[in-house]
């Protein structure tokens, strides 16, 4: 009962904070210097002033921002987002292929990133000092301050251009139409991309199960579980995934938004066909539809690991599936 | 061993000297240095050219200079802007609490709802592009978590007993706030704002890696490394490879500046 | 022919930490410490909290932290204790009682965090019996406990196992003597079934309940091994000054500290039944936030001036939030406090309030970032006598909180809380933590200044001996 209301509670908060989101989104993109009608019709037409009048009637260019911007969330809502600039087809149709291609390469790298993270968390935290961590750190360090498109550009002069062992970008090999790729053909352009992706994620949860795993196991609770005569893999297993998980999970689920920027840039350099490669050329080709209703997904994506978040540490948590209040 | 509060010395002095270099020699080079010499094109690194050389015959040290300036200076205009809204929303919202903590609270979440770089990239977008976008974009967009570090840190010396027995030792408010709780902030504000500095930089580098702002030959970081790009295939390695070094060399040292001045701040693990 | 079960020889122990610059400190903290327990013996180590005496207890289970150096030997039934044999005694042959419920891990429901082996299975429900712990706890997350029944749950682990040696660490800390007494049974009834019992408090008085024999600790060694029977009279039995000092200073006794001689045995002050009463606390309620049952309901009673009063209840009965109530910081949801007929609420933030409150962790109620000089400057404190009176020496005022210990600190706090404008002081289990003597001396320096000044006094505390002694009356905050 009570994590019902818990759940719908943040529910809620979510769906207010994406309907904000999208008008700030709108308000954003209509406030950029461009004549809408002009960028709509795309930059090398040669019509006329009234069909270009009539552009704007159907769009409702001609009308104040507040009445565009519900029509444009109605017909959105309605699986309606327009017509895309660039590609000159719907943008939901573009979206959808994009978003596809987008999501098995975050799922692959946010799988990743979980899994390598963690375990190299925990082998550093229990052996604080010792070779192993040091050098483990020292890597993590580095690599949480590198930008992502640079590993990327080292990635592919390394493993691509030096050594040949995957492919110089691009989601299947070119000229082939997408159902003439095997799989093993997509997975090796994938793997890539994908670990490219992963890095700043494995440093950030390595570095962080670390300091969590090196603190529960100074902790009261384990230092009794010692002194119970618990074995050191009872005492790993009874106490310490616990304590570390939850924080690990949420990081992960909270990581989405930068696991979404990391995407758009890691799809720039390997030139992979998904959501963050839309992006850029939505914005720098100005194609508005599609830029809006990218922001949009990008904000649903934030909104979706949020909420698995917020979800996932009720139901595991005592002290929130219990419904119970602190107070000092 | 040396102890913390020497390394720390060295390394802030390296890091303002770094800084300070990069910024005077990166505005006031001559833009001979970093120009185009067609004689001089795509050679590898040497005594004459340390980073090497690119298609256009740029020298890739010089540019990466003039790169780290232009970086430096967004870095700057974040630190200041950003900073100064997240110490006055956090405080502001602790202070006053009820519905303006709520709308405090609710404006850093719908910040952090949309991608950090998709909200660059629609700033700079309504901007109209251009270095002006890349700018502001970055300068108005790294105040929320600090602003949520600082309205927590606000809150916690708010409520704390000593607090508490200041105000029954009939201290105003202004007194309490002037002798205890600046004291806790301004620390905690400072290691906030050194560590919005990486993040800026790192920021404007991808802005201008993805092709906003400013025009693929010109001395920005993430310009350099877009335009090495193209050249992966054909083996010129060090055309992405130093610029982005220096960039990540600048960016550790920030870090870790940040984490030793925390450190030193606090009186507790001050003497270590 | 020995027949202990534990033997402690010369333990020292010392910690390495960087000092200023370049130096290394090392601070030790135990020095060539020993001792032994005899099966079906009550051993209990007395000394002041943070003296470091859980190390002992650290020492013999092996659970010290990493940077903790130590030399002298331990042996467990004639046998030298190492690392090897401690990992196939802990947990069988010798058990632990940790000192708080921080110890139980706040993700593990009880039965699952209690059982380690299927064997204990059967144990675990005679010790819930003896323990008077029902079935129902078994599912409760520790957070869902009180405080006593998480003692008990920890108590229990204890009776988990056929154990020789039982190392307990401050098992009764803010229960009441009552409950306190009927904790420390359950550990002399261990020690009748033939174990050795090692008890760890800083409480004299409660050692000497239940203690065969009693180690007085002092910066890091033994100064006094005696037998309970030794304990009478004046101490004349005692070998060492410091433990008859102890004694003596326990408030059924003289409740002297020695350093000077302030004499509250006196009567006091004859109080005059017409005398006003200057605190009245009016029909107070309250409840925390988000949980309907009260903490508090209806409490009313008035204070005298320059009269001691005592307030006298156990953990979990409101009494830090009734203090919080009566010097204005927090609002009552219901019924008001006055003082002199105005309420005390609107003093709070504008004057030094007549009514200032003592509370019982020094460390939290002192800016850590000030050096001690700073925090008396804050209320204007310069009374030297006051100063001398207290015991606070010139060099701990250049310190910052963290490098003086609790007792040190609480005189720091209460010599703040002695403004030329204070009229009524409440001290909210200030001396809980301290050892005997140290409390004794906090309570002579507040007595005789109150009765110096006309200052009237609410103790707050869970110590009847302690109340008995020092208040004109007792109000008993029942749990509600």
């Amino acid at each position: 009962m009570r994590l019902t209301s818990f759940c719908l509670e943040n529910l809620l908060r979510l769906v207010l904070l994406l309907a904000a989101a999208s008008v700030i989104t709108f308000a954003l993109v209509s406030a950029a210097p461009i004549d809408p009608v002009q960028a709509y019709a795309g930059p090398e037409n040669k019509l006329s002033p009234e069909q270009l009048a009539l552009i704007a009637e159907r769009w409702g260019f001609d009308k104040p921002a507040p009445e565009r911007y519900l029509m444009w969330i109605t017909s959105l809502l309605q699986g309606d987002g327009g017509i895309s600039v660039i590609f000159q087809r719907p943008v939901t149709e573009v979206l959808a292929e994009r978003a596809s291609a987008s999501l098995l390469l975050m799922a692959t790298s946010w799988i990743l990133s979980g899994v390598l993270g963690f375990v190299s968390g925990i082998v550093c935290g229990l052996k604080p000092g010792s070779l192993a961590d040091k050098l483990i750190k020292a890597v993590c360090v580095v690599l949480a301050a590198a930008p992502t498109f640079w590993i990327g550009l080292l990635a592919l002069s390394i493993f691509s251009v030096a050594l040949g062992w995957f492919p110089m970008g691009h989601a299947a090999p070119v000229g082939l139409t997408p159902d003439e790729v095997t799989i093993s053909q997509r997975l090796h352009h994938l793997f890539l991309p994908a670990l490219v992706l992963s890095v700043s994620g494995i440093a950030n949860i390595t570095l962080q199960t670390r300091e969590k795993t090196i603190e529960i196991m100074q902790s009261d609770p384990v230092v009794f579980a010692i002194a119970r005569g618990e074995s050191k893999f009872q005492i790993i297993r009874r106490h310490l995934l616990r304590h570390i998980a939850l924080p690990a999970v949420t990081l992960q689920f909270a990581s989405i938004s930068e696991l979404f920027g990391g995407s758009v840039l890691a799809e720039q350099v390997f030139s992979y066909p998904g959501l963050g490669n839309a992006t850029v050329n939505a914005a720098l080709n100005v194609d508005v539809p599609l830029l809006l209703a990218i922001a949009m997904v990008s904000a649903l994506f934030v909104f979706g690991g949020n909420l698995a978040a917020n979800i996932f540490y009720g139901v595991i948590d005592p002290r929130i599936k219990r419904g119970y209040d602190s107070h000092d | 061993m040396i102890n913390m509060r020497t390394k720390t010395l060295i390394l802030l002095s390296v890091l303002l000297v770094l800084l300070l270099g990069f910024l005077f020699i990166g505005i006031s080079m001559d833009p001979e240095l970093y120009g185009s010499h067609m004689v001089n094109r795509l050679k590898a690194p040497s005594f004459e050219h340390f980073f090497g050389t690119d298609y256009l015959g740029h020298d890739m040290f010089f540019r990466t200079i003039r790169g780290m300036a232009f970086s430096i200076i967004i870095g700057l205009c974040a630190c200041t802007i950003s900073g100064l809204i997240a110490i006055a929303l956090g405080t502001l919202s602790a202070v006053c609490g009820g519905i303006v903590d709520r709308v405090v609270l609710w404006a850093v979440d719908l910040a952090m709802s949309i991608p950090h770089l998709v909200l660059l990239i629609l700033i700079s977008f309504a901007l109209g592009g251009g270095v002006k976008g890349v700018m502001i974009a970055v300068a108005l967009t790294h105040w929320p978590s600090l602003t949520r570090v600082i309205r927590a840190e606000v809150l916690r010396i708010k409520t704390s007993q000593f607090v508490k027995q200041s105000k029954q030792f009939g201290k105003s408010n202004a007194w309490i706030a002037f002798h205890h709780v600046v004291p806790h902030i301004l620390p905690q504000a400072i290691v906030g704002i050194v560590l919005l500095f990486p993040h800026a930089i790192l920021h404007e580098s991808a802005l201008t890696f993805l092709g906003f702002g400013l025009p693929l030959d010109s001395p920005a970081i993430g310009a350099i490394l877009s335009d090495a790009m193209k050249f992966i295939t054909t083996g010129q390695w060090w055309l992405a490879f130093f610029p982005g070094l220096i960039l990540i060399i600048l960016v550790l040292m920030l870090f870790s500046l940040g984490d030793n001045i925390k450190r030193l701040l606090n009186p507790q693990t001050a003497q270590e | 022919m020995n027949n202990h079960v534990i033997e402690v020889n010369k333990l020292s122990l010392s910690f390495t930490s960087y000092g200023r610059g370049l130096s290394q400190i090392s601070t030790t903290v135990l020095k060539e410490l020993s001792l032994s327990v005899d099966a079906g013996e009550v051993y209990a180590l007395v000394g002041s909290s943070g003296s470091g005496k859980s190390l002992l207890a650290e020492s013999i289970l092996g659970i010290l932290p990493k940077n903790a150096e130590t030399s002298g030997d331990i042996s467990f039934l004639g046998k030298a204790l190492g690392v090897g044999e401690l990992s196939q005694l802990r947990g069988k042959e010798i058990v632990y009682v940790p000192q708080g419920v921080t110890n139980l891990d706040p993700l593990l429901k009880v039965k699952p965090q209690l059982l380690l082996t299927k064997e204990m299975e059967e144990r675990k429900s005679e010790a819930f019996e003896t323990l008077e712990l029902g079935d129902e706890v078994d599912g409760l997350y520790p957070f869902e406990l009180s405080g006593g029944m998480a003692r008990r749950v920890l108590v229990s682990t204890a009776l988990l196992v056929d154990a020789k040696l039982i190392v307990a660490d401050e098992p009764t800390p803010g229960m009441t003597r009552e409950q306190a007494r009927r904790t420390l049974q359950f550990f002399k009834d261990m020690a009748r079934d033939g174990k050795a019992v090692l008890l760890i408090t800083h409480d004299l008085d409660l050692a000497l309940e239940i203690a065969d024999t009693i180690g007085v600790f002092h910066e890091g060694s033994l100064v006094e091994e005696a037998k309970r029977e030794q304990f009478y009279g004046d101490g004349e039995a005692l070998k060492s000054e410091l433990a008859r000092r102890l004694w003596r200073a326990l408030p059924q006794n003289e409740f002297t500290d020695a350093l000077d001689q302030i004499d509250t045995s006196q009567e006091h002050t004859s109080l005059d039944a017409a005398q006003e009463h200057i605190l009245e606390a009016r029909h107070i309620s309250y409840s925390y936030p988000g949980q309907k049952e009260p903490v508090l309901k209806d409490v009313s009673f008035s204070i005298r001036s320059g009269e001691l009063v005592g307030l006298y209840g156990g953990s979990g009965t409101g009494k830090s939030t009734l203090a919080q109530i009566l010097s204005g910081l927090i609002k009552a949801s219901e019924g008001d406090v006055l003082f002199d007929g105005k309420l005390v609420r609107d003093m709070v933030n504008s004057v030094a309030n007549p009514v200032q409150l003592i509370y019982q962790h020094p460390e939290l109620a002192i800016n850590p970032r000030w050096r001690m000089k700073k925090v008396l400057e804050e209320v204007g404190q310069d009374n030297k006598d006051l100063l001398e009176q207290a015991g606070i020496k010139e060099e701990w005022l250049k310190r910052y909180s963290y490098e003086l210990s609790g007792g040190e600190l609480q005189r720091f706090c209460v010599v703040r809380a002695l403004m030329p404008s204070t009229k009524v002081l409440i001290c909210d289990e200030i001396s809980t933590m301290l050892d005997a003597y140290t409390q004794a001396h906090i309570w002579n320096v507040l007595t005789s200044y109150a009765q110096a000044h006309n200052l009237s006094l609410l103790i707050i505390s869970h110590n009847d001996a302690l109340l008995n002694k020092l208040c004109d009356k007792i109000i008993k905050l029942e749990n509600l």
